[in-house]
């Protein structure tokens, strides 16, 4: 997230992501939601999804990079061959939520030059907590190696 | 149904009533001070759920699935939709239920919420809107989504006989029937002066008991 949005949205969407998806009555309420409304399918891209569900960074500008950033996740690979890592997301959720047992959703990142992949995992990432979390975890950048480029390509963008 | 989690930060810095809205029971006071905080969101977050105090579009639809299984879309219906907001719930049926026919009014406190929901739904004669709290005439159903819960500090005593002269209201107004939502619980770090979460039962009771309603 790092090449695409601030340490700060970074940290702002990840809170965002694992309150509204966390143990209890926000995974319960992100359950009906997704009988109701099946935000995470093929009908819905990540950016429709989380637009719907208002996960965005609070900062406006922000906003339109966090956007970018979930259309560039189709680029991305992940950890099951041949499947994007938008696509690996979006089905992650699905099939979770959809399932007989939905677990929380813990969203975390891991450093890009460790593993190109989106991972998905089940496991216990919390360790204070014995709860079991579908943990999704999302190659990143470091910011400050990053937004130098952001700044580069914004720039020649506006002229 | 009960509205969980629907009121954000913006509350946490507000003051409660006080003054004549609470040193003298005058509804008009609390319902000014009511009107005055949505018109003051609608200027902050523009035309938008978190305007009327939702987390975002999807637990506000969750609200509308809620309340609208009340109605019966096979027929024709009239429906009132009681502090309608910016026309958030005419905007869904016709996204939910396309081939329906409803004859939808709202009804909302804020001038500048219906200016809002009158632009947004321009040039369809079955969807109206007006300004205030009296209904010009009865509907088969009235449903009112999340109304009960920003009392803004209003003493309870208060805030209860103003629901229940909503509810009493929306009973004498509706033909068929008509669904309300509470907060469950108070969002973490909400003053809970700010808030009603009452337990549903005592108004499902309410409904039955005073009203003569079947309640679900």
């Amino acid at each position: 997230m790092g090449a695409y949005i601030t340490d700060t949205s970074t940290a702002d969407v990840l809170f965002q992501l694992n309150n509204r998806f966390g143990p209890g009555a926000p995974l319960d309420e992100m359950v009906t939601i997704q009988k109701e409304f099946q935000v995470f399918s093929e009908r819905y891209s990540l950016k429709q999804a989380f637009r719907l569900l208002h996960i965005v960074p609070a900062d406006f500008t922000e906003r339109r990079f966090w956007f970018v950033f979930l259309e560039a996740l189709k680029n991305y690979v992940s950890d099951q061959e041949g499947i994007s890592g938008h696509d690996r997301i979006v089905r992650a959720y699905q099939e979770n939520l959809e399932g007989a047992r939905p677990l929380p959703v813990h969203t975390t990142t891991h450093r890009l030059a460790d593993d190109r992949r989106v991972m998905v995992t089940q496991g216990h990432p919390i360790i204070y907590e014995p709860q079991e979390y579908l943990t999704i975890s999302i190659p990143t950048k470091p910011a400050a190696e990053s937004l130098p480029r952001r700044a580069a390509a914004e720039a020649r963008r506006t002229g | 149904m009960a509205a969980a989690d629907a009121v954000e930060g913006d509350l946490k810095g507000k003051r409660p009533l006080s003054g004549s809205a609470v040193d003298a029971p005058d509804p008009d006071a609390i319902w000014h001070r009511v009107q005055a905080y949505y018109e003051a969101k609608l200027a902050r977050h523009g035309a938008n759920p978190c305007d009327v105090d939702w987390s975002c579009t999807a637990t506000q639809w969750l609200r509308f699935v809620q309340l609208l299984k009340l109605c019966s879309f096979d027929t024709p219906l009239s429906l009132i939709d009681l502090g309608c907001g910016y026309g958030a719930l005419a905007a869904f049926l016709a996204e939910r239920y396309p081939r329906a026919s409803v004859d939808y009014l709202g009804i909302d406190l804020s001038s500048a919420m219906v200016r809002r929901a009158r632009r947004r739904h321009r040039g369809n004669p079955a969807i109206r809107f007006r300004i205030g709290r009296s209904y010009p005439q009865q509907a088969d159903y009235t449903v009112a989504s999340g109304i009960m819960n920003v009392r803004l500090g209003c003493p309870i005593p208060l805030w209860e006989s103003l629901v229940r002269g909503t509810l009493a209201d929306m009973r004498r107004m509706s033909r068929q029937g008509f669904a309300v939502n509470f907060l469950a619980m108070l969002p973490v770090n909400t003053p809970p002066e700010m808030l009603y979460c009452p337990h549903p039962a005592i108004w499902s009771r309410y409904c039955e008991e005073e009203l003569g309603c079947k309640s679900k």
